[in-house]
């Protein structure tokens, strides 16, 4: 279970500070498929960065599974992280000197996953890539460098997975495909949490949060 | 326009402060170390010159004499000198002493006042004893001598505690008279030498005077000639060091610093930029970097060059006096800063050439997707995932790695060449002075020496003779009771025409047993057949070896004269030979063999002042270097690392891979270093520490351990480096872009 409460968050840019959080409170089950929905600049990537523990919060509290996140230090969270979480971000992020398989092998390795090579291809199968695990990113499209990243997020078989906009920079068919992949891990038991402005892409149970507010809540 | 102005706005990239700050500081290294080193060539040949003159003349000198020779059409300037040894009671101990008086004092061989006046005598370069009056003895005869001054003055004759500059009284009082012994003298013109040495044996006649010796100085033989070039070549040395390093560091810059933009590059091309405005976007601040850092190294330059040059005097200090600074003109040369200018601007034009390339030979696609080092990435197959994580972290391409090796190489080498070249240094001074006990400098007439056993005594001339061009000790034995010097092969001459030269001079020129040398003695050649080779001390206070030759005694005295200092080398019990000495009226400085040895040793500290400048800039801009491409190369990966971290690698696992694949360098570096360290540090000995005589460096295990420990004290700095930068790396703003 995630609980948030009262997370504020502010940067400080130049000499100003502004608040892009003001007081979120939120509680996410097991299992739930969260969907966050809102203009760009609203907030969600810092809220979902709070979440993965890549930040803190300036105020207020995180709990994940009865863990204070918040509290913990900066290399405490990473080991949180890498045992809990799955972490999609929104631009392709893979190491460009690593085949598609290697790319995946990181986090099973980290994770110390038995026989993290099939486990790692098993992943690349799930989102239909095993046939090419011995490729380089440059080598890839888009939708398929995404689709590595989330072989990447789930081979070591994390609780919650996390995604930034996983499909701002995809066409229409390869969003919708992003999304059918993360559905079919959802139903294998996660906590899924999607970050998008994509409307029609929302699912479940989706969080509309404007200006770092969250002004609504609905299911679909 | 628009280019040129992005490109200036383009400044505030932090990296160009680094690239500002160390071009500058090389281009004021390069024209100090130029200019400093041009000096001291420079002040090395004239000051000598204009200091000693170009004739020394010795025996026994009254007024008479030098009445004639100040009216002799030939001569432009003389000084006259009486040298008196003698000992002199130091707080209740005896010494020795040297009792100088100088004619005029506004001539050749002046002297120079720091402090007090010369109504009495002044003390030379030591301060330990106050003025005052003082003890001293001649012949067994005590006087007292009134001390009124301190003094500088390039007047070394011979191995004593100390020497004093006498005035005209107090040399009356002391001899009764005033006579002579050494005579400087400057011609109007060289070419009348002949001329004017046949008029001095008139003179002596006419005056009742007595010629010794009669020595033309050559003047590219003096006293610290040596020492000059090796600062000279250790400078040299150090310029072609610099340069590489600084053109590498440039090269290796332009790489890297488009690598990190190529992405950047791309979008300005997408929204319109030629490649006629990339390149010239991209290298407008090279060019203003260039120009600013050139003028600031250039006014940086003008005091640090002085101190330079004159904390290299200062580190030979055998060969220089303050007096010859006072002489010398310093100038800085604008030549110089010209030359080096335009060296700077070659390495520029060099370094500028990736970027033409880069810009104009890739297309636009594949300047997207393009890592201009990755490019070899597959080439290179690394099995080992871990290996290949951290190899690539560190270095990233086969070409880089190489680079990487060869600095660490190059640090190692000269750490180990230090160690080596210190450590046989230590042990050749040992072994040259193994032959005697103790070690006896006698000044008197050898005619008086007592019967001595179990002892061999010696005379030199140091910077009157040549051979191949290059100075050389020339010596002699008159006693030869066994208790002499390491013959290495032949024998010892015994008979005009013959001699022994030393091992160095052996290696150096490559002359064998059974050659014939040719001695040069002013104007005069002397043809010699090598009987022997030899490994004598006969320099530095005779602990160290030199070039040198070893005549027959006759031989020698027809060419020098006889001289007043007689070296005794000696075996077991000294005492006797030590008082029947004092008692004959020799004035006598003893030294154990461990006092020879340590005293040796230590003048090796000057050649170590060159050799660990070289090593100590080698390690820095070395790891300078390393430090370079190691940084930049991690700054480039810098989201591939926060995708490492992102995904739950902690700072130090990423760290641990790098210093892992450190590991695989300095493995790799250690046995190329020692085979260049082979062959670097006898290189070394002959080209840049010359004068300190022929040895052949060793390099033990211990050696090599040594230098690891030193070189990888810079490397430790680099990864704390390193460590910082993960440490501040942002997690946010790499995931937001
Ligand atoms: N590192 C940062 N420094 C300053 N401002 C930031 C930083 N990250 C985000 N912001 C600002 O915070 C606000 C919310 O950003 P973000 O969470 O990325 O929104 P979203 O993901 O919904 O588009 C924006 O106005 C953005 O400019
Ligand atoms: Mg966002």
């Amino acid at each position: 279970m995630i609980l948030v409460e009262n997370v504020h968050k502010s940067y400080v840019y130049g000499k100003q500070r502004s608040e892009v959080l003001h007081g979120i409170n939120l509680k996410i089950n097991k299992g739930e498929f969260v969907t966050l929905t809102g203009p760009s600049g609203s907030g969600k990537s810092t809220l979902l960065n709070l979440l993965a523990g890549i930040d803190v919060p300036d105020q207020g509290k995180i709990v994940i599974d009865g863990k204070e996140i918040s509290k913990l230090s900066n290399e405490e969270r990473t080991k949180w992280r890498r045992e809990n979480l799955g972490y999609i971000p929104q631009f392709f992020y893979l190491i460009p000197f690593l085949s598609v398989l290697e790319n995946v092998e990181i986090t099973a390795r980290l994770t110390k996953v038995n026989n993290f090579k099939e486990a790692s291809l098993e992943a690349l199968e799930k989102v239909g890539l095993k046939d090419k695990a011995k490729r380089f990113p440059s080598e890839l499209s888009g939708g398929e460098i995404q689709r590595v990243a989330i072989a990447r997020a789930i081979v070591h078989n994390p609780k919650i997975i996390i995604a930034d906009e996983p499909t701002a920079f995809l066409d229409l068919k390869n969003k919708q495909n992003i999304v059918e992949i993360l559905l079919k891990i959802w139903n294998e038991g996660k906590t899924i949490i999607l970050a998008t402005h994509d409307s029609f892409l929302a699912k479940k149970r989706i969080i509309e949060l404007v200006d770092g507010r969250i002004i609504g809540e609905k299911y679909a | 326009m628009l280019s040129i102005l992005i490109g200036i706005k383009s400044l505030r990239r932090k990296g160009f402060l680094l690239l500002l700050s160390l071009l500058t500081l090389s281009f004021a290294v390069f024209v100090s170390v130029n200019n400093a080193a041009y000096n001291l060539e420079n002040i090395a040949k004239t000051a000598w010159n204009d200091y000693v003159g170009n004739v020394r003349i010795t025996g026994i000198f009254n007024e008479d004499f030098l009445d004639k020779i100040s009216k002799s059409e030939y001569i432009q300037e003389y000084q006259a000198l009486a040298i008196i040894p003698a000992d002199i009671y130091v707080k209740g101990e005896k010494r020795t002493v040297y009792l100088i008086y100088p004619r005029n004092n506004i001539s050749l061989m002046s002297y120079k006042i720091k402090e007090g006046n010369n109504t009495g005598a002044l003390i030379l370069d030591k301060k330990d004893i106050e003025f005052g009056k003082i003890i001293i003895k001649i012949n067994n005869i005590e006087k007292e001598i009134n001390i009124t001054g301190y003094a500088s003055a390039f007047y070394v004759f011979g191995i004593v505690d100390y020497r004093l500059i006498i005035n005209e009284n107090q040399l009356k009082d002391i001899l009764g008279q005033i006579i002579y012994n050494v005579i400087f003298v400057k011609l109007k013109d060289l070419n009348n030498l002949k001329e004017f040495e046949k008029k001095i044996y008139d003179y002596s006649n006419q005056t009742k005077s007595k010629i010794d010796s009669f020595i033309v100085l050559d003047p590219e033989t003096f006293p610290g000639k040596n020492e000059t070039n090796a600062a000279r070549n250790t400078f040299n040395l150090f310029i072609f060091l610099l340069s590489i390093v600084i053109f590498v560091s440039f090269f290796v810059y332009q790489f890297i610093y488009l690598e990190i933009n190529s992405k950047e590059l791309a979008i300005l091309n997408v929204i319109g930029f030629t490649k006629k405005n990339l390149f010239v976007y991209y290298t407008t601040p090279i060019f203003l970097i260039f120009l600013i850092s050139t003028i600031i190294g250039y006014s940086i330059s003008i005091p640090f060059s002085y101190y330079v040059f004159e904390s290299s005097l200062k580190s030979v200090p055998l060969g220089f006096s303050e007096i010859f600074l006072e002489k010398y003109g310093y100038k800085f040369n604008n030549e110089i800063v010209l030359n080096s200018f335009l060296i700077f601007f070659a390495f520029l034009i060099f370094s500028i050439l990736p970027i033409f390339i880069y810009i104009y030979r890739k297309n636009i696609l594949e300047l997207f997707s393009f890592y201009f080092f990755s490019k070899s990435k597959n080439k290179l197959n690394i099995p080992n995932f871990n290996l290949k994580v951290s190899f690539n972290l560190s270095s990233g391409n086969l070409w880089k790695f190489i680079l990487l090796i060869i600095l660490f190489s190059l640090i190692l080498t000269s750490t180990i060449s230090l160690f080596s070249i210190r450590d046989s240094w230590n042990e050749s001074i040992e072994n040259l002075n193994n032959f005697y006990d103790n070690f006896i400098y006698a000044l008197g007439n050898s005619k008086n020496l007592p019967e001595i056993n179990n002892a061999s005594v010696w005379k030199a001339v140091f910077h009157f003779a040549k051979v191949k061009e290059k100075d050389v000790v020339t010596a002699t034995f008159l006693i030869n009771k066994g208790v002499m010097p390491n013959l290495k092969e032949g024998r010892w001459p015994t008979n005009t025409g013959e001699c022994v030269i030393s091992l160095t001079l052996s290696k150096t020129e490559n002359i064998k047993v059974g050659d014939e040398i040719e001695l040069e003695a002013g104007i005069n050649k002397y043809k010699l057949k090598v009987v022997g080779i030899a490994e004598i001390p006969l320099f530095f206070q005779y602990t160290r070896e030199t070039r040198s030759v070893v005549l027959y005694y006759d031989e020698f005295k027809k060419i020098f004269g006889d001289l007043e200092e007689n070296v005794i080398f000696l075996k077991g019990d000294y005492k006797a030979i030590y008082n029947e000495l004092i008692s004959k009226g020799f004035v006598v400085t003893l030294r154990s063999k461990d006092e020879s040895i340590s005293y040796g040793k230590s003048g090796g500290a000057i050649a170590f002042v060159f050799l660990n400048f070289l090593t100590f800039s080698l390690i820095l801009s070395n790891t300078i270097l390393i430090g370079i491409i190691l940084v930049t190369n991690l700054s480039s990966k810098i989201k591939e690392i926060g995708i490492l971290i992102l995904l739950g690698y902690t700072t130090r696992k990423i760290i641990i891979m790098i210093i892992f694949s450190s590991l695989i360098l300095i493995f790799t570096s250690i046995p190329i270093s020692y085979l260049i360290s082979l062959y670097f540090s006898s290189w070394n000995i002959n080209m840049m520490i010359e004068f300190t005589g022929y040895f052949e460096p060793k390099i033990n295990m211990n050696i090599v351990i040594t230098s690891l420990a030193y070189s990888l004290l810079p490397l430790i700095l680099i990864y704390f480096i390193l460590y910082i930068i993960i440490k501040r790396i942002n997690l946010v703003k790499i995931l937001l872009g």
